[in-house]
């Protein structure tokens, strides 16, 4: 891949800044999305994934909100800086987006035809009966049954599943070069689930687009990401392929979520699980210490006195951990690392 | 665990919908359909299944929140339903229910004092300081702090606002607990400690334990057996590890495939494994409910409905061809 990558984010920090003070949100976050790679961002709530993706979007609010330092380069230009104007030709066309869920993202007083539709005479500049023509399209595309039926339906008359898909189809509809998915199939039952995450699967290698897929769920990154970021209270403690991350996880927290998930057999049935204790740390301060060193099990005191860079653990893969040899050690025998090893 | 919990015997519940307007007319809605089971003291028992299969419901049922609209439901061998209701009433200390979000569940104008001491002051269990006392006790059981005691749930994490809805269901001292969805608004570092939680309040006070999930890892680590809810129907019941290692009903089977799994064999097989949305439960498929979208589907499974009948030591599935499948798989 030696190609300019699509997304290259550098050193982004982000502040919320209120009446009692302010929120490191994000802190020195730099990453990169190669043409046509899925990239998954997974971590707790409040740890900074649907932040930055907001960032990339500049949906965030301007009151409230800054940045002391970074870059959001897309394809070369920077979008921290573009205007709002180029930034509305920029959403929903170059970049698409799906949410978690589905009835909050669409208006319930058009049909979801309509929606598309408007969508692509938005950004094409097409005539109307144009535009419900690529709508159409991209319901076949998406493999709604009975597409041109689906396009007068309300949103409401949708079930849960569909839904999502009309939202995958109108992200679609101007063939974004990169597709951000916050949590797409969190609130879908398992079996629609598969079914979305096979079909951004199989549509980025159609289109050749991008994703960045922000999840909560290590089992939907293992199954469609190329590549996944760990992100803990603002930043990035734990990056790389999906293959080297799981066989050899060289973060505390990385190993911390990877023990807590509950795992199928015999021995392991009605067993008491590990728990990460204690909670994330106020964000209201500058932590300069590792930001997982009080509720890391491998934690030493040089954890709590600075901050531990991102540093190469593989081939392609980094971890900011200075304990990186001792937590891949220790997960060795860890059932999902077992499997990936 | 020989002796019989809770019996449900041909217990369904109808709700009808629509027929709001003149000439509308309402339609019947099977939300459960005829299920048998029986719950032995002790034991945990997962149900799941996918939106809309009716496993709420049949919770609310067990819970005595909803009545049936028919067959009955033996809870320590007494048919509630039939009962005063002082005696309802009275028998609702032994079970109590743990719901899925924790905020939604607590009282946001209580304290988390308040919300624990509601229960124990409704059944006049004892003098002011005695409830005062037992309040403490079980938060201290639950993991709490004295000091979460003076919060509001919007002041506490989510993990804490769960670990009072555990104490508020133990404080009346109950024999069964039905948790719906209890981990599933959790993060995992959280839910873990949820699950741990659960499983040592279940050794302590011998509790029985309905586990409703649709996570499939959850169930698997937790359960003793599992039952398969399909559009209001059981479509399996079986020990956790028969059912975890493949399942007898093509939908057991499709379920579990579909589940994420954090393992390199789980990689790019979706489309595979899923096929076809769940049939609108207002108008279900003549004889077997998944016909539509199972792919071993034959001429008989159109005409008759399969019942839930024996098909190895403990396990049961309601589906004409479970052998036939089962030796095609292999």
């Amino acid at each position: 891949m030696s190609a300019p990558p699509l997304l290259k984010v550098e050193n982004l920090s982000l502040r919320f800044t209120g009446k009692t003070g302010s929120l490191h949100a994000l802190s020195d976050v730099s990453f990169h999305v190669e043409k046509g790679e899925i990239l998954s961002f997974v971590g707790e709530s409040g740890c900074g994934k649907s932040v930055t993706a907001m960032s990339i979007l500049r949906l965030l609010p301007r009151s409230g909100v800054s940045y002391p330092t970074g870059r959001i380069l897309f394809d070369g230009a920077d979008l921290r800086t573009a205007s709002e104007r180029q930034m509305q030709r920029i959403r929903g066309g170059r970049i698409g987006m799906i949410f978690q869920d589905p009835m909050t993202s669409f208006t319930p007083v058009h049909t979801v035809g309509m929606q598309i539709a408007e969508t692509v005479a938005q950004h094409r500049g097409v005539s109307h009966g144009q535009a419900l023509k690529r709508a159409r399209q991209m319901l076949d595309l998406v493999r709604i049954p009975d597409a041109a039926r689906r396009l007068g339906a309300y949103p409401h008359e949708l079930s849960g599943g569909m839904r999502q898909r009309v939202m995958i189809a109108m992200a679609l509809a101007c063939d974004p070069e990169l597709l951000i998915a916050d949590e797409p199939t969190t609130a879908l039952d398992v079996t629609v689930q598969a079914e979305i995450l096979a079909l951004i699967d199989d549509l980025r290698r159609e289109l050749g687009m991008s994703v960045i897929l922000i999840t909560h769920d290590l089992g939907v990154v293992a199954q469609v990401a190329d590549r996944v970021m760990v992100m803990y209270a603002g930043r990035i403690v734990e990056e790389g392929c999906i293959e080297d991350v799981l066989a050899r996880p060289s973060h505390g927290y990385t190993a911390g979520l990877l023990t807590a998930l509950p795992l199928p057999g015999p021995h392991n049935h009605r067993t008491r699980l590990a728990e990460i204790p204690g909670a994330v740390p106020r964000l209201d301060r500058e932590i300069d210490a590792c930001v997982y060193a009080e509720r890391c099990a491998f934690a030493e005191a040089r954890c709590r006195s600075g901050l531990p860079s991102l540093a190469p653990a593989g081939a392609s893969h980094r971890a900011a951990c200075v304990r990186a040899d001792a937590v891949a050690a220790a997960m060795a025998g860890n059932d999902i690392v077992r499997a990936w090893a | 665990m020989s002796e019989i919990h809770v019996a449900l015997e041909g217990v369904g519940k109808t709700y009808h919908v629509g027929g709001g307007g003149m000439f509308a007319k309402a339609r019947p809605l099977y939300a459960v359909d005829d299920v048998n089971l029986t719950v032995m003291r002790g034991e945990t028992l997962g149900l799941v299944g996918e939106s809309g299969c009716g496993k709420s419901t049949l919770s609310r049922l067990i819970m005595h929140l909803e009545r049936p609209s028919t067959g009955r439901i033996a809870f320590e061998g007494t048919d509630l339903n039939a009962v005063p209701a002082n005696a309802l009433h009275a028998a609702r200390q032994k079970f109590q229910m743990v719901f899925q979000d924790p905020y939604a569940s607590l009282n946001a104008r209580m304290t988390a004092r308040r919300i624990l001491a509601e229960a124990l002051i409704n059944y006049r269990v004892g003098s002011r300081a005695a409830i005062a006392a037992r309040v403490e006790e079980i938060a201290a059981v639950c993991g709490l702090q004295p000091y979460h005691l003076d919060k509001y749930p919007h002041e506490l994490s989510g993990g804490q606002c769960q670990r009072i809805g555990l104490a508020r269901a133990i404080a009346l001292e109950p024999t069964l607990i039905v948790a719906d969805e209890p981990v599933s608004a959790l993060d995992v570092s959280i839910q873990a400690q949820i699950i741990n939680l659960i499983l040592d309040l279940q050794r302590q006070m011998g509790l029985t334990l309905i586990f409703v999930s649709h996570d499939l890892s959850v169930v698997a680590h937790i359960a003793d057996r599992v039952a398969v809810m399909y559009l209001g129907r059981i479509i399996e019941l079986a020990p956790v590890f028969d059912l975890f290692a493949g399942g007898a009903h093509p939908y057991t089977q499709m379920l579990l495939a579909a589940a994420p799994r954090p393992v390199p064999s789980a990689r790019r097989r979706g489309q595979a494994v899923a096929a076809g949305e769940l049939p609108s439960p207002l108008d279900p498929p003549s004889g077997c409910h998944f016909r539509p979208r199972c792919p071993f589907a034959r001429e008989r499974c159109t005409r008759e409905r399969p019942a839930l009948r024996p098909y190895r030591d403990g396990h049961t599935v309601a589906c004409h061809f479970a052998e036939d499948i089962a030796a095609e798989r292999t």
